[in-house]
């Protein structure tokens, strides 16, 4: 017992000064230069990053002006997508029997009316007595007006088989330092549609090509492919409006982009088959981002 | 406020430590803090040499390997510089000791990242062919490139408990495992490095 009680104390006394020499150690030597590390070098790479940051704000900022002037080009009728459909709907009045027989009814009962009808003595004429018609009077017969509803007049329409059911596109995207294309499919699987416009429901997969140069020169693909939902806000007639599109990467590289990655988009529908806007890509769980700007034809 | 302190250290020259000189005194941690919370770029670069090589040396504790320290170190920078609005400057020692746990923090990941056994006891070195190069370090050095020589789990728990003075439950909470086995991998880590102390003549 002795023993080991003297083994134990000397394990203690042993651990403590292992501990102690090693603070010290570390300590002393935090102030001694690093062999091979040059502060300099390291710091233009550091500072070369925070440049990044900033022209990432730089790029942002222009995807943002380039929105607002889409904005601006298209009139700004994203903001009366309300108004436009609750334009002044065409009033269908109908008058039913109904209501004729109480407008008879009302004619009677109003002796102003009626003085006039008493005024033709009925034996002065051998005409037949002719039907009385009487044309509706302006009063306010919100209770008889059949108004379409904007929301009855919404449909909500399924169309898996409807054509064109599949559609193909090709993007390019402006990056800060590159040019990527990509290439996609999409499939229709529902359909709104108001008076003026036409809301369509897009999934879909896609390709996108990033390239890298290494240090050696040597050029490298990496193929990213997305899954995409899109919403599309058409204008029947002129096919303009909006898209909105998110993408999720279902094969992350680990160079590019790492750990769960997104890209959210905002496309102005300038033609029928021409979409432009900015587009941002979300990776490393959504710590850094990478925005752009896309054209995409199709 | 922040531009006209700005303008003032500006008319200051840098000395050859990187500190901006004030009236031939250092500027402080609290007037960095400051400046760099305004953006200040001078006073990034200021913070930056006055603890870049502290800082190096944490990430190669941890890390063992100049290009991942180097990596974890910028990153660790970069963080600093987009946090510092939140640091609240607490007295001396407080940016450096905030620094610094970042600087633990982004080693940790990497670690995680490169996904290293706990113990990787095949990748033990032999401490005794340190012994030629013992003589023209200083003592202090030969212990911490001791350190740096453990086993990867070891090494960790080790700089972790000791150096930076976690306690074992936050080890479990950082990096993932019980708190028996941070005290099982410490008591390991202190055996080890306590031979290769008394090998070198340290002990």
């Amino acid at each position: 017992m002795k023993v080991n009680g003297n083994h134990n104390a000397k394990a203690a006394i042993n651990k403590s000064t292992t501990d102690l020499l090693s603070k010290k150690a570390v300590e002393v030597v935090e102030d001694i230069p690093v062999k091979d590390f040059d502060p300099s070098k390291t710091w233009e790479k550091l500072s070369s990053r925070l440049g990044q940051i900033d022209k990432r704000f730089v790029t942002w900022g222009l995807a943002m002006a380039a929105s607002f002037s889409l904005l601006v080009a298209a009139n700004v009728d994203v903001f009366l997508w309300n108004s436009l459909d609750e334009q002044p709907i065409k009033k269908n009045v109908v008058v039913t029997k109904e209501d004729h027989n109480e407008e008879i009814a009302h004619l009677i009962s109003n002796p102003t009316v009626l003085t006039a009808l008493e005024a033709i003595p009925l034996a002065k004429t051998n005409e037949p007595i002719m039907k009385l018609e009487i044309s509706p009077l302006p009063v306010n017969r919100t209770h008889t007006e059949l108004i379409r509803d904007k929301k009855e007049q919404r449909k909500v329409e399924v169309t898996p088989f409807s054509n064109p059911f599949v559609f193909v596109f090709a993007k390019v995207n402006f990056q800060t330092e590159s040019v990527s294309p990509e290439f996609g499919l999409d499939f229709k699987f529902a359909e709104n549609y108001t008076a003026k416009r036409r809301d369509i429901y897009k999934l879909g997969i896609s390709s996108q090509l990033n390239f890298t140069t290494s240090e050696t020169g040597k050029k490298k693909v990496y193929p990213h492919t997305f899954v995409n939902l899109e919403f599309a806000s058409l204008n029947k007639k002129t096919n303009k409006g909006w898209t909105t599109r998110a993408g999720y990467l279902i094969n992350p590289d680990g160079q590019l982009f790492q750990d769960t990655t997104i890209k959210v988009s905002l496309f102005r529908n300038v033609g029928k088959h021409l979409k432009v806007g900015p587009e941002v890509i979300f990776t490393d769980n959504l710590k850094k981002s990478y925005p752009s700007i896309s054209l995409v034809l199709g | 406020m922040h531009f006209c302190k700005a303008t003032f250290y500006y008319q200051q020259a840098l000395n050859n430590q990187g500190y901006i000189l004030n009236h031939n005194q250092i500027l402080d941690d609290s007037q960095l803090t400051d400046l760099c919370k305004a953006k200040d770029e001078l006073a990034q670069k200021a913070l930056y040499d006055k603890y870049a090589n502290k800082m190096m040396r944490t990430c190669l504790r941890y890390l063992n390997d100049e290009m991942e320290a180097e990596d974890a170190m910028i990153d660790g920078f970069m963080k600093v510089f987009s946090k510092i609005e939140t640091f609240e400057f607490r007295g001396k020692g407080s940016l450096e000791g905030w620094i610094k746990r970042i600087m633990v923090n982004e080693s940790l990941m990497l670690i995680r990242k490169r996904k290293m056994d706990q113990v990787e006891l095949d990748k033990v070195h032999n401490l005794s062919s340190n012994h030629a190069t013992v003589e023209s370090e200083l003592m202090e050095e030969t212990i911490v490139n001791v350190i740096q020589k453990l086993p990867n789990g070891y090494r960790t728990v080790f700089n972790m408990y000791v150096i930076e003075g976690y306690s074992h439950k936050e080890i479990g909470e950082k990096l993932n495992i019980s708190e028996n086995t941070s005290k099982s991998q410490l008591s390991k880590a202190r055996a080890s490095l306590s031979k290769s102390l008394t090998q070198i003549g340290a002990l």
